[in-house]
């Protein structure tokens, strides 16, 4: 077991909820996950599946009234005993965030090279000139074109993609071992995503990063992704090596996100066939398997029994009766 | 720079002058002029006062008498107040009305500011509900209440201040009118600055500060104060125009010769340059402080800044 190397992260059976006056939401119910270094987990789903909060939630930067429970460790060490304080000591310094919006997750008033400086200098690694100069190379080190007047400039004054660079940049600035992203491309254009995603890789490659890459479009995903986890109202549905799950899914779930990607050998005119329905409200699952209600072959067993997420060679699927490759 | 400084001061002219205009005409739809009373006076007198005054001539006349006078700095004769010039008026009782105010407004500021942000910071428990009990009472109760109830209280019964009087702005004298002309202002900032710290504290690139592990403290001075500041900016402008030029309550309630008597009582009297004096000086501070807005706007938020 010595060759593989010991979790960055690691969540089991995780749980968000959100307590409100109509009762508890349950975000995410039980979510199990393993990250390692320099592997680049993908997570999948539309919207409302769970996937930010179960990344989000365990740091506290999901919304305040969340309830977290199960076991959330980083490098071992659990995560949902620290108190705010030791939290700021973990957040920014051991693990970086990159979020879905880059014209809005940059402080308006203060420069980007301010913004940079700050975090090196919050957690430490530099001071003054030297931590200029080290903001000066990380823009550089995100191939943000003229970084030296980039540092004197306001967040207004650069473009969704550079912004989001610069965001990465703070994300990495104090060396984390882990890089969550959440839809980082999700609000770019499409030449841009594909430079943005190029970028998170090389980072990954050279710093052994690990990386966790949330986002609905499988398209992203797979281009990242060592394993991939598809979440469905708040589980997991299915999980394997990215290649398995792309080539041959075995979650009838799966199957309809993947052939909702156009793909560049399709017709021309082909349709894209869409899942039939709606994402169930978290407060009013279906019983039984929560996807039956838009499950093209769900029979009566789907409804009345919530299937469990049952390994199955290199993949683990949560389905009565998995596609077989 | 220079430019825009010139295309604002430019801006400000204008729109006093159309200001001046549009007030001057506005005046004399109301019925009546500041010869009527009760007595009748023999036409031939009437007729000689209005020729003193001017008043004979057509009104585009009269207009450009006054508009001319104005760019002199001649705001011109009170029509009530025999023998005296409107400047005169306006020298003695605005000095007292401004200096009420700068001090009322410096409480209102300093006060209200803080309690506005600890609120917000304390969101939901003890401190923010006590404040917003605070607010609302300071908003709900009129100066025609506060005022004679302070008066009353600290003035009548306990003795510790003068129940009234100016007595040229001394310590003693000014506590009670300032406390009384600050209440609604402080209620107004302190509310402006929580909704404006909750706003900011709720967007994007606060939860991303904080997935920097910035700290709550940091975060807050950092990065949320100065864009919390922007709703209170805005109210400032017209609110300084408003307290700096008198409050007719307030000055009445405590018989403080200030200014803020003379909109009201020109405006009953027919007063044409009296009311004409208190709009412009109305207008120039109202335009002075929205141009001071704009230039602490473009210092909280580089976005709205021009080059």
């Amino acid at each position: 077991m010595s060759s593989i190397p010991a979790p960055v992260l690691e969540l089991r059976d995780l749980v968000v909820q959100f307590v409100s006056r109509e009762g508890p939401l349950v975000a995410v119910a039980g979510v199990t996950l393993a990250v390692r270094p320099g592997e680049c987990v993908g997570i999948v789903g539309e919207s409302g599946a769970g996937k930010s909060q179960a990344l989000l939630a365990p740091f506290r930067l999901a919304a305040s009234a969340a309830q977290v429970g199960g076991i959330a460790q980083l490098h071992g060490e659990g995560l949902l005993a620290l108190d705010e304080h030791a939290l700021d000591r973990v957040r920014g310094a051991q693990v970086g965030f990159v979020f879905q919006d880059p014209m809005s997750s940059l402080t308006p008033h203060r420069t980007i090279g301010d913004q940079i400086i700050e975090v090196l200098e919050h957690h430490g690694r530099a001071r003054g000139q030297a931590a200029r100069e080290r903001a000066l190379a990380l823009l550089h080190k995100v191939r943000i074109d003229d970084p030296a007047r980039r540092l004197d400039q306001y967040p207004h004054e650069l473009s969704g993609g550079q912004r989001q660079r610069v965001l990465i940049a703070i994300a990495v600035a104090c060396d984390p071992a882990l890089l969550i992203a959440d839809e980082p491309t999700t609000a770019l254009d499409v030449t841009v995503q594909a430079e943005v995603l190029a970028l998170l890789a090389e980072l990954r490659v050279e710093r052994r990063l690990a990386v966790v890459l949330v986002s609905h479009d499988f398209g992203v995903v797979s281009r990242l992704a060592d394993r991939i986890f598809v979440m469905y109202a708040g589980r997991v549905v299915e999980e394997g090596p990215a290649s398995v799950v792309l080539a041959a899914p075995g979650h009838p779930y799966t199957a309809a996100l993947l052939a909702c990607i156009a793909r560049m050998d399709d017709a021309l005119d082909a349709p894209l066939p869409p899942i039939p329905g709606q994402p169930p409200e978290p407060r009013a699952l279906p019983t039984g398997c929560a996807f039956h209600p838009r499950c093209p072959r769900a029979v009566v067993r789907c409804r009345s029994e919530s299937p469990a997420l049952v390994a199955d060679g290199p993949r683990a699927v949560a389905c009565h009766f998995p596609l077989s490759p | 720079m220079m430019r825009y400084a010139l295309a604002r001061i430019i801006g400000l002219i204008a729109t006093l002058l159309l200001l001046v205009t549009a007030a001057f005409f506005v005046i004399r739809l109301a019925p009546g002029g500041p010869f009527d009373e009760e007595r009748t006076i023999l036409p031939q007198v009437r007729a000689n006062l209005e020729a003193a005054y001017g008043l004979d001539a057509p009104l585009t006349i009269q207009y450009a008498r006054y508009v001319s006078g104005l760019l002199r700095g001649d705001l011109g004769p009170s029509f009530k107040h025999k023998d005296v010039r409107v400047s005169e008026l306006l020298g003695a009782g605005l000095p007292v009305s401004a200096s009420l105010g700068a001090a009322a407004l410096a409480l209102a500021l300093l006060c209200g500011v803080p309690l506005g942000f600890c609120a917000a910071l304390q969101r939901a428990r003890v401190l923010d509900h006590a404040a917003s009990v605070l607010i609302a009472l300071m908003i709900a109760l009129p100066a025609f209440v506060l005022g004679p109830v302070l008066s009353l209280v600290f003035g009548l019964w306990l003795r510790w201040l003068p129940a009234a009087g100016w007595n040229d702005g001394s310590l003693g004298y000014a506590v009670l009118p300032v406390l009384t002309l600050a209440a609604p202002a402080l209620a107004y900032s302190a509310r402006l600055a929580r909704t404006g710290l909750l706003e900011v504290l709720g967007s994007d690139y606060i939860r991303a500060a904080r997935a920097r592990g910035l700290g709550l403290r940091r975060i807050v001075v950092a990065h949320a104060l100065r864009p919390a500041l922007l709703p209170l900016v805005s109210w400032l402008g017209p609110a300084v125009a408003f307290v700096l030029t008198g409050s007719l309550i307030v000055e009445t309630v405590f018989g403080i010769p200030g200014a803020g008597r003379f909109l009201v009582e020109g405006a009953l009297n027919r007063d044409y340059t009296l009311v004409m004096g208190m709009i412009v000086v109305y207008g120039v501070i109202t335009l002075l402080c929205n141009l001071a807005a704009d230039l602490a706007y473009g210092w909280l938020d580089p976005r709205v800044r021009r080059r």
